[in-house]
């Protein structure tokens, strides 16, 4: 069965805790963080998140092509990432 | 998190060190653009004889800017402004009112060269770590923006500047030196020790500001020759990658003429504007995180730092893995040759001894036994084979680490079974699609972690280009 929201959404702060253990003192661990302002992600997190995303949920999650799909780096949310996920799960099934 | 950048004086020499906050290579990230600026924005002829940028992170002079906010520049306006900052300060070193040194230990990649363009002295050290690398065209399909279309042939001449920017050669700091890259090498061990000596010699004290772009263009007898065959080898490149080339080059030819000339801003925003946004030069970017994800899928990290320094203990004599580790050495890694071992050994911090295989040229039937066994197939090609447990993998992690400096993409397996490099290449021999094949079978039964590991086998080993994106995802559905 697909996970739903607050599931990936679980998930994804852990493995993002996992790859980023550096963050921003006043960032909420949430939805609303942003993937570059207070997880500091970089090209090398990028990837690496990319991988235990897609081991985690069985699906590609290929991150490049969400940063490919914003206008405003500051789009880069983990809601935005929650999102990203959903839709791949959802064009999976 | 702190600043980029850790700035102090000592005597009357300001130095500007990098150290970029949570990520194991340094980045000319935003912030770090800003802090540049700033400080050259306050400084005065006077305030100093010198400044001197350097890094404070393990193996890493400088690897790039914020690529993983490039995607996000759907026009080229947007483009525009996300490279502003980065312009800006990059404007501000040639401007320094006090004459600036690159001081470069560890990767110097990309828009880190142009950094080091912009100062008016680099020396670099002597180590494995050092290496020169212009990533732009090589890599992600796009043209440098930062000023080394123009300021390249000035420095290196015609032919240096092809085999460095278009050819994509890696240079260690002698190639570096003798190419007029750098100028001057210093020893690697104790590199903060050796520059200072070196600076407080007085061997600076008359630098003056010297913009590359006032050098005289060298010209050679053998320009027009020269053209010609850099022209054809252009025209042998796959199709995607013809016009960006030639463009970059024309606009290197026309740099030669005039790096001011209206012709030359023209060829190279006809270089950026081909490309930009163009399939080829997502998938060449897509490439850049393919291999990143491949070597988390086989290290179990992205990290470029090894987390303990490496002893091996290698036979005295006729090893081809000790000149694969080079004859120099790499930071953080010692080799002692031993005539009483008749196998490489890996030596870990608790003085343990972990025997280990190394196998260097083709073997068809080569496999592991009990020890993990480091197989590389083809010295020509920068990928290698680890048959390896997982339990193996903690204690070995910092040497594969270690070899990923050396310039090798380690395919991480289980230890039982045939060569997955081996399964590919036979594959090849009937064809791409039978790769493809053999690939899905290895992801399957699980001999691989993820299919990132065959696309960079399947881009060494076939030189499957970069600009074509994923192996596995440019031939799904056709086997």
């Amino acid at each position: 069965m697909m996970p739903d929201q607050r599931e990936i959404l679980t998930k994804v702060l852990r493995i993002l805790d996992e790859v980023c253990p550096e963050r921003n003192a006043n960032a909420t661990r949430s939805a609303q963080a942003s993937l570059i302002d207070d997880y500091y992600i970089d090209s090398l997190k990028v990837a690496e998140l990319s991988l235990l995303l897609e081991e985690s949920f069985d699906v590609s999650v290929f991150i490049p092509h969400l940063s490919g799909s914003v206008r405003d780096p500051h789009e880069l949310t983990v809601g935005a990432l929650v999102e990203f996920v959903r839709s791949n799960l959802t064009g999976s099934t | 998190m702190s600043a980029p950048f850790s700035i102090y004086k000592d005597r009357d020499i300001y130095f500007l060190e990098l150290d970029s906050p949570g990520s194991s290579v340094n980045i000319f990230s935003r912030a770090a653009a800003e802090q540049v600026h700033q400080f050259i924005h306050q400084l005065k002829p006077d305030d100093a004889s010198l400044v001197v940028f350097k890094s404070s992170k393990p193996y890493s002079f400088l690897n790039g800017t914020e690529l993983v906010l490039t995607a996000s520049a759907h026009t080229i306006e947007d483009a525009t402004a996300l490279s502003q900052r980065t312009r800006q300060a990059y404007r501000a070193i040639e401007q320094c009112p006090v004459p600036t040194v690159s001081a470069i230990q560890g990767s110097c990649f990309g828009c880190g060269v142009e950094f080091a363009l912009c100062t008016d002295f680099r020396l670099a050290a002597d180590s494995f770590d050092t290496c020169f690398y212009m990533t732009e065209l090589k890599d992600y399909y796009f043209p440098p923006i930062f000023g080394a279309l123009e300021k390249l042939p000035r420095l290196l001449g015609l032919p240096g500047a092809v085999d460095f920017l278009l050819w994509g050669e890696k240079w260690r700091a002698e190639q570096a030196r003798n190419s007029n890259l750098i100028d001057h090498v210093l020893p690697g061990e104790d590199f903060n020790s050796n520059l200072r000596a070196f600076l407080t010699s007085g061997a600076l004290r008359n630098l003056k500001k010297r913009p590359i772009l006032d050098l005289p263009a060298l010209e050679s007898a053998h320009d027009t020759a020269d053209r010609d065959r850099i022209r054809h080898r252009i025209d042998r490149l796959p199709e995607e990658q013809r016009g960006l080339y030639s463009l970059c080059f024309e606009a290197m030819l026309e740099s030669l003429q005039s790096p001011y000339s209206n012709e030359f801003v023209r060829k190279s925003a006809a270089a950026f504007q081909s490309v930009f946004q163009s399939d080829a030069w997502r998938n060449a970017t897509s490439f850049f995180f393919i291999r990143t994800m491949a070597r988390t899928a086989s290290l179990g990290t992205s990290s470029m730092i090894p987390s303990d320094p490496v002893t091996l203990r290698l036979p005295a004599t006729g090893s081809e893995f000790a000149r694969i580790l080079g004859g120099r050495g790499l930071k953080g890694l010692t080799v002692l040759r031993d005539e009483t071992v008749f196998r490489p050994e890996l030596i870990c911090k608790d003085a343990i001894r972990h025997p280990f295989d190394a196998r260097c040229g083709f073997d068809k039937d080569v496999r592991s036994d009990a020890r993990p066994l480091i197989y590389f197939p083809d010295g020509e090609r920068d990928v290698c084979e680890v048959f390896i447990t997982p339990e193996a993998l903690r204690q070995f992690r910092p040497l594969l680490v270690l070899i990923t400096h050396l310039g090798w993409h380690p395919i991480v397996r289980r230890m039982d079974g045939k060569s997955v490099l081996n399964t590919l290449v036979e594959a090849g021999a009937s064809g791409l699609r039978h790769v493809h094949r053999e690939a899905q079978q290895l992801l399957r039964t699980k001999v691989l972690r993820h299919s990132s590991q065959v696309d960079v086998a399947v881009c060494s080993l076939f030189d499957f280009p970069p600009s074509r994106g994923s192996f596995m995802s440019h031939f799904a559905g056709t086997s």
